[in-house]
């Protein structure tokens, strides 16, 4: 027997806990939300970046700053992609996010889809030029009816081909770079063996999206690691 | 067996507490709010609940995000750039996101929080809305 009045009235008591918080973040919410995303990110590339250790001293004892650069760039005018360098205690990151699918229509809040990869040192060391400005790539759709897409990584431009999914993802760029690709698979790997869950390419973020649970499932099971070792 | 006013006084509950563009996105969805309202006020709400469920389910992974911090001993700080900072288990504690993510997990996540959903999304009377919310609240139908 389904009780909806219990559900109903327990439902009120989180739109009550929760309506302050939309209320007081409002637009700066999603936002927000993407810096957290980009911290368990930054997080996972940092066991990698350890040799798959993690030793929380390396990480400035108990103050972990994030800091996202003034480094982040919409390219395209259609918004396929935009890439964020950032600095974790020093030691720089790229997130690339596919911002298109995070504002769309009139510019409410829709999804927030993160195509996301974080490419650790290889990509992101030799892309800052001497002022301190990051180009790290130019992507845009050729044609929306047609999967190819252009990329320019740190100058050099590809064509970038992919099956069935809507929007290009870095594996796709990934996969014109040679050794990168294999790199971005091993990285993968090594998440999913470690932490036993499955990332490969995260293809959806959007709430309630196979991505959110797939994210869940590594937040989760970085718990259950931390709280075993 | 739910009743019809309360899942319009829920409507009203929740537009009054979702951003105006969430608002205004139902009501283009729905051709019209009040319409929506007369004619089938389920799919209203679960419209409604859709969008303020995507807030929560954020929420809920910033809590994790600040559980994982806790283990690591942690007090990570968000710097927002304008010298503005956050220090991310102060937000988690403020807000009571602890609260806020055993709350989602028993409405959304629980055997009989999803028989709810299941039982008002059978409600739904166009085809294409009850699609659209067994994907998003039962997880049924995405690829990958």
């Amino acid at each position: 027997m389904v009780d909806f009045d219990s559900w109903r009235r327990e439902l009120e008591v989180l739109i009550r806990r929760v309506s302050p918080i939309i209320r007081s973040w409002g637009s700066d919410f999603r936002r927000l939300c993407q810096y957290f995303q980009a911290y368990v990110y930054a997080l996972i590339a940092d066991f990698l970046g350890r040799r798959y250790r993690l030793n929380p001293q390396q990480l400035d004892g108990d103050r972990f700053v994030f800091k996202l650069s003034p480094r982040a760039y919409y390219f395209s005018s259609n918004k396929v992609f935009s890439f964020f360098a950032f600095d974790v205690n020093g030691r720089e990151y790229s997130l690339v996010l596919n911002i298109d699918a995070i504002v769309h229509g009139n510019g409410r809040y829709a999804r927030l889809n993160l195509d996301v990869a974080v490419l650790e040192g290889a990509l992101s060391s030799n892309s800052v030029d001497r002022f301190g400005v990051v180009f790290f790539a130019e992507c845009k759709s050729t044609d929306n009816a047609s999967p190819e897409y252009v990329a320019t990584v740190f100058g050099q431009r590809y064509i970038v081909k992919h099956g069935n999914h809507p929007h290009a993802n870095i594996m796709d760029i990934l996969a014109v770079r040679g050794k990168a690709t294999s790199y971005a698979r091993n990285m993968c790997n090594i998440v999913s063996s470690r932490f036993r869950v499955n990332i490969g390419v995260v293809d959806d973020l959007s709430p309630g999206g196979v991505g959110i649970r797939r994210l869940e499932s590594i937040t989760s099971s970085l718990i259950r690691y931390l709280e075993r070792h | 067996m739910y009743d019809v006013g309360e899942i319009r006084r829920l409507c009203r509950y929740l537009v009054d507490v979702l951003p105006r563009d969430d608002v205004s996105y139902v009501d283009i969805v729905l051709g019209g709010f009040d319409k929506a309202l007369e004619a089938d006020p389920v799919a209203l709400f679960l419209l409604l609940l859709e969008c303020f469920v995507k807030y929560v389910q954020h929420l809920t992974m910033i809590y994790d995000i600040g559980v994982m911090f806790k283990a690591l001993n942690l007090r990570p700080v968000l710097d927002l750039g304008h010298d503005q900072s956050l220090d991310v288990l102060k937000f988690v504690d403020r807000y009571g996101l602890g609260e806020v993510y055993r709350l989602y997990k028993d409405l959304f996540r629980s055997p009989s929080g999803i028989e709810v959903l299941k039982d008002l999304i059978s409600r739904v009377r166009d085809e294409r809305l009850r699609e659209r919310f067994r994907r998003f609240f039962l997880g049924e139908g995405w690829y990958g």
